[in-house]
Formats: structure tokens, C-alpha cells, sequence
């Protein structure tokens, strides 16, 4: 078919339309005419003729219609006219729309906003080269994942073939930037000179590492992130080849890594880890380390899982002191960084999903409201000749409209909502650093747009089908009601069953949350202010260190406002040493079996400043120093553990290295939750040993990281500045860092619960709203329609209490119904949330109780106000009502 | 007389209009006079579906209309065919004696 005479004759039809149909019109007279003119030749007279012409004729207007229907580009201006009369229909009723938009545009926002954060986190592909061919190296014992030996890193590097790529980083390294400008504490990580490379990252300026440069003894060199490039040097292009001083030591700056670079964390200086191998060489004891490795094209994760484990079986024979028992487990490294917080994030798009389909109930029953109303016009425009489909069209123009109209506005929530949810976001939530609307969450929120729209307009669409068309043109719009009733009821019943899931959900999360504050960390968090600070100090100096220690001690234990103050290397929810011990007394642990336990050294007051219960025996003094027997603090997990049934008091122990000192147990305290209020670590051995019992040649090791605390009588952080203050006019170059009180340390450990729990909480109170204002909804306009049966009740005696008994009793039914299906969603939902719940089972009666309950007084509430209206009616009014 | 209007195959339709114009151009009611005539009165198309047929072809590109004087000087709009549609009453006529010809047979063989 000719496409030319298409396009032209399209365009006439959409662009000229008015004289396309002024000369249909004309053609249309001239024909009646030329009939007429017929019909006087064959003999009629004139205006019998002209009847005759018109009556072949048959409806000059039905010609036309049908002429239009055939036209080219009859659809879009079908849906042009469509559009048109929906915008002028929602335009008229200014309060139905705004309510509608508003709603949807609650429900479309919140999915979005989760969706851009899943979306960022869990599905664009991670920001390296070919991402899907990299993987996580982990050693496991007994299943449990641990840190990887470097030694064992260089021997599966050596011996495997199945990558391409091993490298090794070790994260959280910190550095001290002294020198010219203010000295900075810098985050910093080490890495096998290949890290880089295996990542399919390279250096913006400058060289990436060389194997070379990752040996011991090598010339030290350092790679910069762009940020400090930026901030510290101005950007400058002449930082390649100059000279940074980190720790004391002079690093040659070779590169810049490129702009929001990231690996686990964030880090400004990356030094080969080769140049620290000393720290790394044993295979046991090392601090370890994270493995990433690129696979070969072509080789599945399977294969390189089992050869890695034929080479930790045969490291497993040659060295069974350290590695009897490891294992390799490879994993996708997308999996690794995100794999811990899907379970939160999916049950938070399920919420979100709930609210979006209680928000499409709430629109249909308005849209059925409304088209209850409508039905007489929808019964004329029938009997003037509109097809069912076009009056269903017309319908769904309708509802598309205002679900688009709520998607834009729902969008721009979103935009606020991930703003908002990122800047609260808690640490811990992995690529937040990514959060943003990309492509793909526009075309999810067009697609949630279109089937919400889809979804509420069906009621109002279905409804308006099945109408009988006499009926309602005979009756009025009385009768129409019934069928509206029916759909409002099963709204009514969705939208509770729907809120009472995620209100259980909610509850669940708030009762963990709750369970969780209610832990006794086993030491006083309040008024402790902590910050680190890193003393470098070159091995010979640990006279200088502990001078300067003991100064520091004494000088801010003066100051006005602090109770007691103590060092430590090692503190909970911040890290300590998990080191292999061995008992005096008893036979050596076989290999794989180690006795361990966190080791914390602390300066005597320690125990006073963190009010670390004693429970038997006695603490730190000052008695006890480096010349005194050594002595060493257990706590009760270590006794119960190590001494079952036993006294510890005066038995022996010491660190499983060949240098160490026997040390004499002289007390047990409090069990300290050291990694977490979840009890991570409730079966885990603590012991303490006194930092002026650390022998001085090893001191600079143990300064590396220390903590610095202090018990106030005053608000804790008012000291920080004084404290700091003290520090620099010690060490004008000493950097303070992680400040904060041990409170707030505590709070950050439970932060991404408590904001899942908010969100959620967030949602479900959202629900619960929508849910009311649809249930009022329904329940206001059956009782708008039972205005004459009230009137009539009210007349023949009826008292007020029996109306509300009336109109509120049908309401609790549908809410009861609702309860039901509710309670049965939640059992079988909330078993999905089992590892995000502490301290309360998924089927925890009392959450479900009180849920249900209160769901119930609140829809009672929605369900009152209506009722109470119909009590107003003034019989007499209500019986003239038609 | 054959009432027709729906019920006449809409290709049935185009094949008459596009026939009783290949003799010259006619206005509507002079269409659907050739149509009584050269079917002997077999068919009589209505405005309701002669109409539509009309615009219809000619937005297909085979009719070509303008507006001319009657014999009786009344204004009228006059179709026409264009070469495509003197190709496609070719093509429609050969289809419909292909049709006609396949029913007719079958009809035959009892």
C-alpha cells in the first residue's frame, strides 16, 4: 500500500481536521441535494422529495461517524480525545484527584526510593572490569569464615591455574601523614602489587605497582587516591616522584588511583603489601588478609573451589600445626559485598510493595465512587452508540493519567526519599557510596506507574461492564450501589489483611530492636569519651612511648570533669587480638584446635573507667609492674571454658608463641559483649594484660593503635577538646582520631538495624494510615446509601447507639475478616525475616496480639466517624432522599 | 431488491466502487447509481458504507477526488482512479475471479 498518501492524508486528519470535516460535510449536503434533485425528476414533489432523500440517507450525523471511523490516524485521536476528557474530568473534580495523586504518588515514591537503593546495591554490576569473573577467597574453619594467611595467599598464587589473577588487600590500615602541613591521619590499605590490576582499575596518573616494588627491602612507594590528591596537594600534577612521610617512613609517591575508587572501604594512600612481609610471615598468626582473584574465561567457580582445596589439603600436610582444619571457599565477589544485606533489602521492597497495593485500593474506591456516580452518563454515551471497548478505554485513559500523574510526583518523593535515606544510611550498607537514580529506576517507576494504573482502574472498569443499561437509565442512581459495595468490601478486607502483615513485620523489628537495648554489654557505656591515637615510634623507642603514655595518663587525669582515665589495644565493638593460648597444666591443643581468646591490654584504671564488674579475685594495681610476676585478668566465658568446675585463680597461662611468659590469673571479671549486642561473641574467652607489664622492647608494636578513655563526671564530648589539647602540647605531630563516646559506639554497632526498623516502621505506619482513610472511605459511602434505611430505622424508633451499633458492626466485620487473612499472611511472611529478628521468634504471640488489637481500634476509629454522621440524619430528609 | 449494507464483503465493496469508476470520474450518488446499474439492481450501497468505502480508498491513494458542477449545476465532489488504483482493480478483479471461480466449482461438485 501506498505510504505517501497515508502520511498526507494523516496529516490533514490530525492537522487540518476542521476543513477535512467542513468538506465532508458539503459532500455530505451536496449528495442529499443531488438525491432530492433525483427524486423531483422521478416525480415527487419537492419536500416529499427532500423527506425521501433524507430518510435513504439514513442520519446524516451516523454517515459522518462512520466516514471518521475509517479515517487514517483514527486511533490517536481517539486517544488524544480520550486524554483530553480525562484531564478535563480530573481538573473538574480537583479533591478526587489531588487525593488520588497524592496517594499513589505515596506508594509509587517509597517503591522507587527502595528501588534506587536495591537497585544500587544489588543490581548494577559492580564498578570493575568484567566483574562477573571476579570472586572472594576465603579461608574457613569449620565453615567459619576467617582472615586469610598471607603465606598461604603466596602458595595458592604460586600453585594455582584456574585465575588469572590472585591478589591480596588488607583494609583499614592506617597511616600517620606528618611533615609539611598539618600531620593526618590517612585510611590506607596494603595490597599485592597485581590488586589493581586483577580489579581492571588503572591509575589515573602515573604507574600502577611493579612486583618489584612488592618485596621487602624495596624502595618504598605509595599510590594516592584522587580525593587526597585533590584536598592535601591542590591537584598538583608535580606530586608523581615526591616523597611522603606515613608512619615515620618515606614513601615515593608513583600514582593517583581514580576518582571514588573503592574496595570494601575508602582509602587514601595503597602501599605494596611486600614491603611489610615481616608483619605477614606467619602462616597461624598473621593479621590477615582479603584474597580477590579474576577466574579464567571458561573455568566455572566449581573447578577453582576444589583446586584450591586439593592445595589447602596438601598445605594442610605440610604445615598441620597452622592449617589443619582450613578450608577455601570461593565466592562471587558481588555476593561477598552485598550477599548481607539482601535480606533487609528485599524486605523492604516487600514492604513497599504492600503500600503500593494499599494505595491502589484506596484509588480504586475512589474511582469507584466516583463511577458510581457516573454510571447514568456512562449509560447515555452506551445508548448514543459507544462500543464497550471505547467506554472501556475511556476508563483506563482515566486511571493511566492519574497513575502517571502519581509516578511524577511519586518520583520527585523519591529523589527526596533516597537523599534522605542516604545521608542516614548507617555504615555498614555496602556502595552507598554509588545511591542515585539511573535509567533503570525511571523505567521502574514508569512500569509501577502503568500497572498500578492498570490494577485500580480494573474495579471501576469491570463495574461499568457489567451495568444493564435499562436498568440503570430507569432506576436512578440508587441501585448502582451494589455492586460497588461488594468491590468496597473486598478493598476493605485486602487493605487490612495487607497493613496487618507489615505492622507484624514492623512490630517484630521493634521488638528485636527493644530485646536489643535491653542487653548488658557488660560494661557502663555512659560518659565514656574514646579516641585512638597512633603513635609511631621506631622499635628502640619504647622507653620514649611509655614516658609519653604515662604523661598523657597523668595530664588529662588532672583536668576538670574526668573521673579516671586508661589506655587500651584492644576494645569492644572496635577490635582486639584473637590470639592462640596455652594453659599451664594442660596438654598442648592439637593442631586446628587451638585454644583462643580476645586479648585486651589495658593500663591499670581500665576496669574503673569502663566499670568492668569484678568477680572474683582482684584487678590491675599499681603494683604490678614490669620487674613484678606477670599477672593476667580472665572473664567468666574464659573460666567457664578453660577451668570448667575448676578455680582459675593463681593458674597459669600464656600466649601460644615460642618468646611468651607464663602469667598468673589473679581475678575474673565481667563477660564484655565485644563485637556486637547480638551476642556474636558470648562464647568467646576474654583475657586482659597490663599494658606496664608489656615488656619496653615491644611497646612501639603495641602503640600502633591505641585507645585512649576517659570516665567524666561531665558531658563527655565537652572533654574532647581539652583532652586533644593535652595530646598536641605533648606531641605537637600526634594525630587524634575516631573520636566518640562509647555510647555512640554502641549505638553505631546496632545502626542498621535500628534503620530498618524505622523504614519498616515507616511503611507500616504509612499503611496503617492509607488503610484507615480507606476503610472511613467505604464505610462513609455505604452509609451515604443507606441514608433512606437509617432514616427509616430512626423513624420507626430506632435509637442513635443502635445506628452506630448498625453501621459499625458491618465495618468490624470486613476488618475482622481482614485480621484473619492478615494473621495467616503474617505467619507465613514473617518466617522470611528470621535473621533479621533478635530475642523474638517470627510467630512471637505478643507482637501479634497487640498488632492485631491495635489495627482493630484504629480501623473502629475510621469506621465511627461515618457512622456517627448517619445518626444526624434528620428522618424526614432521608425519606424525601431520592 | 438485495438489501446490502454490512453484510457486503468490504473487498466486495472496493471492487465495485473501484469498477464503476473506470469508465470516468462520478460523484457519490452517481457511484452508487453505477453500482444499481451495472449489478442490474443486484446491489444498492447506502451512504452509510459508501462513504466510508470512498475516503477510504481514496486515503489508500486510489481514488483522487475534486470538486466539479454537476450536470445539473449542483457543487459536487468527484472521485476518480488513479493509476495505483486502476492497478488494484486489476489485482481485485483477478482475486475475485480466482474466488469466484474456485466457489463456483465447488459448488459444482456435489
Amino acid at each position: 500500500m501506498a505510504l505517501l498518501p497515508r502520511v498526507s492524508s494523516l496529516w490533514r486528519n490530525l492537522f487540518d481536521k476542521e476543513s477535512v470535516d467542513q468538506e465532508l460535510n458539503e459532500e455530505l449536503r451536496a449528495h442529499v441535494d443531488l438525491l432530492t434533485d433525483k427524486k423531483i425528476s422521478e416525480g415527487l414533489k419537492p419536500e416529499e422529495a427532500r423527506r425521501a432523500a433524507l430518510i435513504e440517507v439514513g442520519g446524516i450525523e451516523q454517515v459522518k461517524e462512520r466516514v471518521r471511523e475509517v479515517r487514517t490516524g483514527r486511533p490517536l485521536e481517539d486517544l488524544s480525545q480520550d486524554l483530553r476528557y480525562a484531564l478535563r474530568g480530573l481538573r473538574k473534580n480537583r479533591g478526587f484527584t489531588a487525593v488520588a495523586i497524592i496517594t499513589l504518588a505515596l506508594g509509587i515514591g517509597a517503591n522507587t526510593a527502595i528501588f534506587t537503593v536495591i537497585n544500587t546495591v544489588l543490581l548494577r554490576p559492580l564498578p570493575y572490569e568484567r566483574p562477573d569473573q571476579l570472586v572472594a577467597l576465603m579461608e574457613t574453619i569449620s565453615e567459619r569464615p576467617v582472615g586469610v594467611s598471607y603465606p598461604n595467599f603466596v602458595d595458592w598464587r604460586n600453585q594455582s591455574t584456574a585465575f588469572e589473577n590472585i591478589a591480596a588487600v588488607r583494609n583499614r590500615e592506617s597511616f600517620n601523614l606528618t611533615g609539611a602541613g598539618e600531620s593526618e591521619r590517612l585510611q590506607g590499605r596494603l595490597v599485592s602489587a597485581n590488586f589493581l590490576s586483577t580489579l581492571g582499575v588503572k591509575p589515573i596518573r602515573g604507574r600502577d605497582f611493579l612486583a618489584e616494588d612488592d618485596q621487602p627491602g624495596a624502595n618504598p612507594v605509595a599510590l594516592i587516591s584522587d580525593a587526597l590528591w585533590q584536598r592535601r596537594f591542590g591537584a598538583d600534577e608535580s606530586i608523581l616522584g615526591k616523597q611522603l612521610t606515613l608512619n615515620g617512613q618515606q614513601f615515593t609517591v608513583v600514582g593517583i588511583t581514580p576518582p571514588n575508587f573503592q574496595y570494601g572501604s575508602e582509602a587514601d594512600v595503597t602501599v605494596p603489601i611486600g614491603l611489610s612481609a615481616e608483619r605477614f610471615k606467619l602462616r597461624g598468626k598473621d593479621p590477615g588478609i582479603n584474597a580477590v582473584a579474576r577466574i579464567k574465561p571458561g573455568t566455572s567457580a566449581e573447578a577453582a573451589n576444589a583446586e584450591l582445596n586439593t592445595i589447602a589439603a596438601r598445605l594442610e600436610q605440610q604445615y598441620p600445626d597452622t592449617n589443619t582444619g582450613r578450608r577455601l571457599r570461593v565466592e562471587a565477589l558481588s555476593e561477598s559485598v552485598v550477599g548481607e544485606v539482601r535480606p533487609i533489602l528485599l524486605t523492604l521492597l516487600g514492604a513497599v510493595g504492600f503500600v503500593l497495593l494499599i494505595a491502589c485500593a484506596n484509588v480504586a474506591n475512589l474511582l469507584l465512587t466516583r463511577s458510581a456516580g457516573r454510571q447514568k452518563e456512562m449509560a447515555i454515551r452506551t445508548a448514543l452508540g459507544a462500543g464497550r471497548a471505547r467506554i472501556l478505554r475511556q476508563l483506563f485513559t482515566e486511571s493511566t493519567v492519574l497513575a502517571l500523574a502519581g509516578g511524577v510526583v511519586g518520583l520527585l518523593l523519591a529523589f527526596w526519599g533516597t537523599s534522605l535515606i542516604s545521608s542516614y544510611i548507617p555504615e555498614g550498607i555496602p556502595r552507598m557510596s554509588e545511591l542515585g537514580i539511573d535509567g533503570r529506576v525511571l523505567l521502574f517507576t514508569l512500569g509501577a506507574s502503568l500497572l498500578t494504573g492498570v490494577f485500580f482502574g480494573l474495579a471501576p472498569a469491570l463495574q461499568s461492564s457489567d451495568a444493564n443499561l435499562t436498568e440503570t437509565l430507569k432506576e436512578g442512581e440508587r441501585n448502582s450501589s451494589r455492586g460497588h459495595n461488594r468491590a468496597g468490601k473486598l478493598l476493605v478486607i485486602s487493605e487490612v489483611a495487607l497493613t496487618l502483615v507489615l505492622l507484624v513485620g514492623a512490630g517484630l523489628l521493634v521488638k528485636s530492636f527493644w530485646r536489643l537495648s535491653q542487653v548488658d554489654p557488660g560494661f557502663d557505656p555512659q560518659n565514656v569519651l574514646a579516641m585512638q591515637i597512633s603513635v609511631s615510634a621506631r622499635p628502640e623507642e619504647g622507653a620514649k612511648v611509655d614516658g609519653f603514655l604515662s604523661e598523657l595518663q597523668s595530664r588529662v587525669r588532672t583536668l576538670p570533669g574526668v573521673q579516671s582515665v586508661s589506655v587500651s589495644n584492644g576494645l569492644p565493638f572496635e577490635g582486639a587480638n584473637f590470639p592462640p593460648i596455652v594453659i599451664d597444666g594442660q596438654p598442648p591443643p592439637a593442631p586446628g584446635q587451638d585454644l583462643t581468646g580476645l586479648l585486651y591490654t589495658v593500663s591499670t584504671d581500665y576496669f574503673k573507667t569502663m566499670r568492668i564488674a569484678l568477680v572474683r579475685g582482684r584487678l590491675f594495681s599499681a603494683q604490678d609492674t614490669r620487674e613484678s610476676p606477670q599477672v593476667a585478668l580472665i572473664d567468666e566465658v574464659f573460666a567457664r571454658n578453660y577451668f570448667p568446675n575448676q578455680d582459675p585463680i593463681g593458674r597459669r597461662f600464656r600466649l601460644n608463641t615460642p618468646d611468651a611468659e607464663m602469667r598468673e590469673i589473679i581475678g575474673v571479671v565481667r563477660h564484655v559483649e565485644h563485637a556486637g549486642l547480638e551476642g556474636q561473641t558470648a562464647d568467646t574467652a576474654e583475657f586482659y594484660f597490663n599494658f606496664d607489664q608489656v615488656p619496653i622492647a615491644t611497646l612501639p608494636r603495641y602503640v600502633r593503635r591505641v585507645n585512649l578513655l576517659v570516665r567524666t563526671i561531665v558531658e563527655p564530648l565537652s572533654l574532647a577538646g581539652p583532652v586533644r589539647n593535652q595530646i598536641s602540647a605533648l606531641d605537637k605531630d600526634q594525630a587524634v582520631f575516631n573520636v566518640r563516646t562509647m555510647e555512640q559506639a554502641l549505638s553505631r554497632s546496632v545502626a542498621a538495624r535500628r534503620f530498618s526498623m524505622i523504614l519498616l516502621g515507616v511503611f507500616a505506619l504509612l499503611a496503617l494510615t492509607l488503610a484507615a482513610v480507606g476503610i472511613y472511605g467505604v464505610i462513609s459511602y455505604s452509609v451515604a446509601q443507606r441514608t433512606r434505611e437509617v432514616g427509616i430505622r430512626m423513624a420507626l424508633g430506632a435509637s442513635t447507639t443502635d445506628v452506630i451499633k448498625l453501621v459499625v458492626r458491618d465495618g468490624l466485620k470486613l476488618v475482622l475478616i481482614g485480621v484473619g487473612i492478615g494473621l495467616a499472611g503474617a505467619l507465613a511472611l514473617t518466617r522470611m525475616m528470621t535473621t533479621l529478628l533478635f530475642g523474638v521468634t517470627p510467630t512471637d504471640a505478643l507482637t501479634y496480639t497487640t498488632v492485631a488489637l491495635g489495627l482493630i481500634v484504629v480501623a473502629l476509629i475510621a469506621c465511627c466517624i461515618p457512622a456517627r454522621r448517619a445518626t444526624k440524619v434528620d428522618p424526614l430528609v432521608a425519606l424525601r432522599f431520592e | 431488491m438485495k438489501e446490502t449494507k454490512n453484510d457486503l464483503l468490504k473487498g466486495t465493496l472496493d471492487l465495485l466502487v473501484l469498477q464503476s469508476l473506470s469508465l470516468g470520474p462520478l460523484h457519490g450518488l452517481g457511484v452508487s447509481d453505477r453500482i444499481a446499474q451495472i449489478t442490474q439492481g443486484a446491489f444498492k450501497v447506502k451512504p452509510g458504507s459508501l462513504f466510508p468505502a470512498l475516503h477510504r480508498l481514496e486515503e489508500a491513494g486510489w481514488l483522487k477526488s475534486s470538486w466539479g458542477e454537476s450536470e445539473n449545476n449542483r457543487r459536487a465532489k468527484y472521485y476518480r482512479l488513479t493509476k495505483a488504483g486502476q492497478r488494484q482493480l486489476k489485482v481485485e478483479t483477478e482475486g475475485w475471479q480466482r474466488i469466484s471461480l474456485a466457489i463456483t466449482s465447488a459448488l459444482k461438485a456435489t
